[in-house]
């Protein structure tokens, strides 16, 4: 699944060739989604090491599929999201045949103190979030996940749409539709 | 940068550098999709291909395009600069250069509207505005798309004070573009319709800073 572990550039290796241009690149668009998508991850999930794993396995699995972006359908950030939300289904599926989620992820290390106490500091402050999700179970997966890419995550609607590969017209039936029904619907004491 | 964040960069590009290093053109693409959102991808792909013919495109991000350059050797009243990023950064050094400065943003297929600022404009403020990257420190701002959202139009107000400096200002309105914009900005816009979040946070920021500026201006 992952891309198998490819020898590191050594890093007295000349600067500023294309190549190292690219890494820089990534290092933006990693930079500017990081903290949305692990905050994704920590909607979801209560330990800090999965939440560390699948943002980790996202980005990884991006790198491996970065032929796979184009700009026509997206920003970096739907693309991103498009990926995020593969990689927790599966996570979901794995789980749920009762089987340890193995992600393949050679960059999978244990973590340090301080990132623990971070992405549960994380995790917390995800929590009205998460709440607010679990509250939005009975919605349709797809008005689900308008309410979370727009509201919470803050993408524009046209890119939550691409994520979500709908119309923009369709999404915001979609989400309409999902906050009316929070908004009915009582909150849970 | 948090150290988790800090950390699962290294090892991104330890394990996986090369995976990167192939695709330097996605990469790319990635990143400039960073700054791009929404309206600038639309406006991008609408712009007639007479930007990219010229040296203007070529130039690199750093040179100022002077596109009102006359014969004389004064500086031009107006310049506007394609930053290859989706963003756009506009000069005007003299209030005459608001037509020229509309004719170019038509030229370049910009969805912009560089209109004047006067104490006896009907329009206060804009419904559904946005301020966004005000400068009143110099007589240039950047349009920066991501705060402009799909089907505004970026208004470039422009007011020049008796000592001659040009300050601008920047919003974001539904059509139909307004032809001029009243000094009297109000700090508190009321914001309706579908603006994500997200913009509303970072509009509510500028806002605030906006009001400190004049608050200080107002001082002195």
């Amino acid at each position: 699944m992952s891309a198998s572990p490819a020898p590191a550039r050594q890093p007295d290796a000349p600067a500023a060739s294309p190549a190292d241009d690219a890494v820089a690149a990534f290092e933006t668009v990693y930079r500017a989604n990081v903290a949305a998508i692990t905050a994704y991850f920590a909607r979801r999930c209560r330990e800090p090491q999965s939440v560390a794993d699948l943002t980790s396995e996202t980005f990884v699995q991006a790198i491996g599929s970065l032929r796979t972006f184009d700009p026509q359908r997206g920003t970096a950030r739907t693309w991103l999201f498009g990926i995020a939300r593969r990689v927790y289904a599966r996570h979901r599926q794995q789980t749920a045949i009762g089987r340890e989620a193995v992600i393949a992820l050679s960059g999978r290390r244990a973590l340090g103190g301080n990132e623990l106490e971070e992405l549960a500091a994380r995790i917390d402050a995800e929590r009205t979030a998460a709440r607010l999700l679990a509250r939005a179970q009975r919605l349709s997966p797809l008005e689900r996940g308008a309410l979370e890419l727009v509201d919470l995550a803050g993408l524009t609607p046209r890119d939550a749409a691409a994520a979500l590969g709908i119309s923009p017209g369709a999404l915001r039936v979609r989400l309409a539709r999902a906050r009316k029904r929070l908004r009915h619907e009582k909150e849970p004491s | 940068m948090t150290s988790f964040e800090d950390h699962l960069w290294s090892d991104l590009v330890r394990e996986h550098g090369e995976g990167i290093r192939a695709e330097p053109r996605q990469s790319h693409a990635l990143a400039a999709s960073v700054t791009e959102t929404g309206a600038a991808r639309v406006r991008r792909m609408r712009r007639p291909a007479i930007l990219a013919g010229t040296a203007l495109a070529t130039a690199g991000a750093t040179t100022v395009a002077v596109l009102a350059l006359t014969a004389s050797s004064t500086p031009p009243a107006f310049a506007v600069t394609d930053n290859n990023d989706g963003t756009i950064t506009v000069t005007l050094r003299e209030i005459s250069g608001l037509s020229g400065l509309n004719a170019e943003f038509a030229r370049m297929g910009v969805t912009a509207r560089a209109v004047p600022m006067s104490a006896t404009c009907p329009t206060k403020g804009f419904g559904n505005a946005m301020p966004a990257g005000t400068n009143f420190d110099t007589y240039t701002l950047t349009i920066d798309p991501r705060y402009i959202p799909d089907g505004y139009t970026a208004i470039v107000a422009a007011t020049q004070t008796a000592s001659g400096r040009v300050e601008l200002v920047q919003a974001a309105v539904r059509p139909p573009a307004p032809t001029c914009l009243n000094t009297e900005i109000p700090t508190r816009i009321p914001l309706k319709g579908p603006t994500p979040p997200a913009i509303r946070r970072e509009i509510r920021k500028i806002q605030r800073e906006m009001a400190a500026k004049r608050r200080a201006a107002a001082k002195h």
